[in-house]
């Protein structure tokens, strides 16, 4: 026979008196005959059903007046009436108004943790939970070429024309596949609508993208295969906020003609609302049109460009569907020599959205689910320490003839106000964070879309109600049992009654610490991945350079003119005084990044590599910061007609040429010879915590394959004042040109590390919050302890203990409950710390220097908040105590 | 309309007396595990029809021969026998509606 839990037996405390003595042992002889013969883990779990159940039908009696015993049994009704309820509720808030301080503490309390669980909450449900604003999102797949995880290299994951038209004939296990172009850039085109051209961005997609998604335009129509082909009539679609912002949302539009890089287009359509592309595939960034992009033999040249999202066929699974496509990557290995490779990898198409945030975002609901219960832990000693100061008030009012239920039944009310209250005040506080994290650009997918909805609500009301029988179970239960002798003697506080609670308050103490502690060591674990990704050595120097873009082509119809045009604008800033180094370059670090591919000439053919390509003029070396270990930088020398010359950076250099100089060497890319005349240290372009990969700089006079490049300066000025030099020197040269983006080069780096920031913070803030709860619980224990125990130390101090002793033996207490605690989170946090290893760089989960600074950090708090409490005890006045003893 | 866990205690004190235990041990063999009665919601329950008149607690001398003293034992009363024989036919009306419309289905 499994022998029952002693718990059990105690929490036999939540049934009335009578029905206890009844039936007690039989229930508890029912529940181990069900446990009998089971595992272990199958015991405890009957015992965790045996306790659920005389939880509610403890409550039950409690709630429904049957609790016999002292007040006298009502006939009737078994449900309390609503008038019950509502004189308990009135009950209860005045009771509350009395005590107005512990009230508003509570309620805050509440509110921010229900706040920070509903905020999490509704960002989690828009990352992973909410489905992607398409038809049957979950048949949809993302296909990628080759898997390089968190950084997306976007000429490595995109995948070659011919592949996809062969792909599309070929698949039985995919309805459709569609594509987008991944290296339309932002603002590249020129729409005039009205009189100013603006700037705008756009996405080229296969002719069947819309209906692969299954997205119909909000007006007009998509594109027909004609516009869809080479040379077709030219067709836009404009997205919904484009077609508000250039057209002021006149439907009007479609069907006419607009002026797009000065030729005419048609508006063939405009998108709906809910088409938010950006948000889901490119956060941060803005569309304005869709434009097809054929797949042909001409767009086939173009090498790797697309992205492919496929939907599944009816039939189909993930499985069925990556070995088929599995099966046709090889065999096109095969046939097709000539064409780049084609490795893919299949995954729902919300795994590639915002997969990458899944480790983060459970983290943050780990923390919440923390935070939520130390402000249980914390209610509990709040209210238990006020509950016994009640003492005197409920003993009377039950010798006055109110009945165990009917006290407990309104203790409990009292804690569920509060929560309810504070669950008020979560809901504000959610809509007002989740509005805030909405607005801000954090680079997070669908991120703009997190709102406080139905389930949010659903789950703040579901958890102020837990908060409130949680935190209020404990007290009610005991206020209900006070005994009225013990309470009404004033010489019995601090008697058996109380040390029997002392445990559980030390208990919630306890857990309170410890939880604070988990939570801190997370906060500082991953601050401090913070802190070393911004002292990481980014191979370039972002600070003191700007950037801006300017984009001659609306001026320039040749190559030379705008060679010119480049030449005097480096001229002219770099010969500025106070400006150091000035350069172009057509990408900004961070952002856009595109692989070529490079081999060494007169080597290993096969031997190939994929570089990024950055397309740079001379000067930019040194506007950048990129520091030159061999050779030279491009100069104005370097012309097309010259030879063709690169930089490499070390690592493409080492994967070329070994430890052979790679100086003079000549390198084959994209169908040309270069002549190798620089090599400079890696760097951190495409993100602050991914090892630096194989670079090629090309020299920006040779190359025309970029539409407006970016001006970077560096100098002593400050950044405003290195642009104002820059317009004013570009406007001297022409002031048409049209000069935008101006940008910090930090701000970008920064603006990267942007959702590593967000989720930090959050993370510290918790903890902040976790640290403030378990301060308040401390000081709450002590100070209730030291008010118990006022008679015990008059007398002490009466026979002589100083002052200094009675501290002594209160710190003590607050040191052992507080070390206690910090044991078994730094315990709690040596085995958790595994789930963070992930998303921690530079640290590791049992950084030794975190463990310390975190205990030193709670126990200088915990002293801290039990000074006022043990100070006052050394000032007890012997005489005063023992006069009203 | 009786309640389903009144319904198989009562089924269960019909045939003899029995203790709460007991009680439980019936009902879960009788539904094939598919019922089982959580303690403190069966003496509720047993509390719940002693205060309607459904089933009495036996008194100590009632107590079957040689079983253990300590234990409440309970049988039905006469208006608890009514009571589920009208719940008993009001079921047996409910499947014989059930048969005849698959009855109909099925031809």
């Amino acid at each position: 026979m499994s022998r029952p839990p002693r718990w059990i037996r105690r929490l036999l405390a939540v049934l009335p008196a009578r029905f206890r003595a009844e039936h007690g042992e039989e229930i508890i002889e029912l529940g181990a005959r069900y446990a009998r013969g089971r595992s272990v883990w199958g015991r405890a779990t009957v015992w965790m059903c045996v306790a659920a159940d005389l939880v509610v039908v403890g409550l039950g009696y409690r709630f429904t007046r049957r609790s016999a015993g002292v007040e006298e049994r009502l006939p009737s009704s078994k449900m309390p009436t609503m008038e019950g309820v509502g004189r308990d509720v009135r009950m209860a808030l005045r009771s509350l108004r009395r005590d107005p301080g512990f009230s508003v503490f509570s309620v805050l309390i509440v509110g921010l943790g229900i706040g920070a669980s509903i905020t999490v909450f509704s960002v989690v449900q828009a990352l992973l939970i909410r489905p992607l604003p398409f038809e049957e999102p979950d048949r949809l797949v993302w296909v990628s070429n080759g898997d390089f995880g968190r950084g997306q290299q976007l000429s490595s994951i995109s995948v070659q024309v011919g592949h996809v038209v062969r792909m599309r004939a070929d698949a039985s296990q995919l309805d459709d596949i569609a594509g987008y172009h991944l290296f339309d850039r932002d603002g590249d085109h020129t729409l005039v609508s009205g009189d100013a051209p603006a700037r705008v961005t756009r996405l080229r997609v296969t002719g069947n993208f819309l209906s692969v998604l299954g997205v119909e335009p909000a007006i007009g129509r998509f594109f027909t295969d004609e516009e869809a082909w080479d040379d077709g009539p030219r067709a836009i679609v404009l997205t919904h906020g484009s077609w508000l912002r250039h057209f002021g949302g006149d439907p009007g539009i479609v069907g006419s003609h607009v002026l797009l890089d000065d030729a005419s287009a048609s508006v063939v359509g405009v998108l709906p609302a809910s088409f938010d592309f950006t948000t889901i595939f490119a956060p941060g960034q803005s569309i304005d049109y869709l434009a097809p992009y054929p797949l042909s033999a001409r767009s086939h040249r173009s090498g790797n460009t697309l992205g492919l999202i496929a939907r599944l066929a009816a039939d189909a699974t993930l499985a069925s569907a990556r070995a088929e496509i599995g099966t046709f990557a090889v065999s096109e290995e095969e046939a097709a020599e000539r064409e780049n490779t084609f490795h893919p990898v299949i995954r729902p198409l919300r795994e590639h959205v915002s997969g990458g945030f899944r480790p983060a975002m459970l983290l943050l609901v780990g923390a919440v689910v923390l935070v939520m219960l130390i402000v249980c832990a914390n209610l509990s000693t709040l209210h238990l320490a006020r509950a016994t100061g009640r003492e005197r008030e409920l003993a009377i009012r039950a010798a006055m003839g109110a009945g165990r239920g009917r006290l407990f039944r309104e203790l409990l009310t009292e804690t569920v106000v509060v929560s309810g209250l504070g669950a008020a005040l979560g809901v504000l506080v959610a809509v007002q964070g989740t509005r805030l994290l909405s607005t801000l650009d954090l680079q997070i997918p669908m991120l703009s879309h997190a709102t406080v909805d139905g389930h949010a609500l659903t789950i703040a009301v579901l958890s102020a109600v837990a908060v409130g029988v949680v935190f209020g179970l404990a007290p009610a239960v005991r206020g209900a049992r006070l005994q009225l002798n013990e309470a009404l003697k004033e010489g019995a506080r601090g008697a058996s009654g109380s040390r029997r609670h002392q445990r559980l308050r030390h208990t919630l103490v306890v857990s309170q610490v410890a939880i604070a502690c988990l939570l801190l060591v997370a906060s500082t674990l991953t601050a401090r991945s913070m802190l070393h990704l911004l002292e990481t050595d980014l191979g370039y120097d972002a600070k003191g350079a700007v950037a801006m873009r300017i984009d001659p082509a609306v001026r320039f119809d040749n190559d030379e003119e705008r060679l010119t045009f480049y030449g005097s604008v480096l001229d002219r800033v770099g010969g500025s005084s106070g400006v150091a180094a000035a350069g172009l370059s057509d990408i900004l670090p961070m952002a856009f990044n595109r692989r070529w591919d490079a081999r060494a000439m007169n080597e290993d053919p096969e031997n190939r590599v994929f570089p990024y390509v950055r397309i740079v003029s001379d000067g930019y070396l040194d506007a950048m910061g990129l520091t030159l270990v061999a050779g030279r930088d491009f100069t104005s020398a370097d012309v097309s007609g010259t030879t063709d010359v690169a930089i490499l950076n070390e690592p493409l250099a080492a994967r070329l040429w070994g430890d052979r100089s790679p100086l003079g060497q000549t390198l084959r890319s994209s169908g040309r010879e270069r002549t190798v005349v620089g090599v400079v240290r890696p760097t951190r372009q495409l993100s602050v915590d991914q090892e630096p990969g194989p670079e090629l700089f090309l020299a920006l006079r040779q190359v025309w394959d970029h539409a407006a490049v970016y001006l970077i300066i560096r100098g002593e000025r400050t950044p405003t004042e290195l642009i104002e030099v820059a317009r004013g020197e570009i406007g001297a040269i022409d002031p048409a040109i049209p000069l935008d983006r101006v940008v910090r080069v930090s701000e970008i780096v920064g603006a990267s590390m942007a959702p590593r920031r967000f989720v930090t913070t959050l993370l510290t803030l918790f903890a902040a919050f976790a640290v403030v709860l378990a301060a308040l619980g401390i000081y709450a224990v002590v100070s209730y302890s030291v008010t118990q125990r006022r008679h015990e130390i008059g007398i002490h101090l009466a026979l002589g203990a100083t002052g200094r002793r009675v501290r002594r033996g209160f710190t003590r207490e607050t040191l052992t409950l507080t070390g206690l605690g910090l044991f078994i989170g730094l315990v709690g946090a040596g085995f958790g710390g595994r789930v963070l290893e992930s998303s921690l760089i530079g640290v590791t989960p049992l950084d030794p220097a975190t463990y310390v600074a975190v205990s030193v950090v709670l126990l200088g708090v915990s002293l801290a908040a039990a000074w006022a409490p043990v100070r006052s005890a050394s000032r007890v006045s012997p005489l005063e105590v023992l006069n009203q003893g | 309309m009786l309640r389903r866990n009144w319904f198989h205690i009562l089924l269960a004190l019909a045939e003899t007396d029995l203790h709460g235990s007991a009680i439980a041990e019936d009902v879960l063999e009788r539904t094939d595990g598919e019922l089982r009665l959580w303690p403190a919601t069966l003496y509720r329950a047993l509390d719940e029809l002693v205060d309607e008149g459904l089933a009495a607690p036996l008194t100590g001398d009632q107590r079957p021969e040689g079983e253990s003293r300590r234990k409440q034992y309970y049988s039905i009363t006469v208006s608890g026998r009514r009571r589920l024989a009208e719940e008993a036919g009001r079921l047996a009306e409910l499947a014989q509606v059930a048969k005849d419309r698959l009855g109909d289905a099925g031809a």
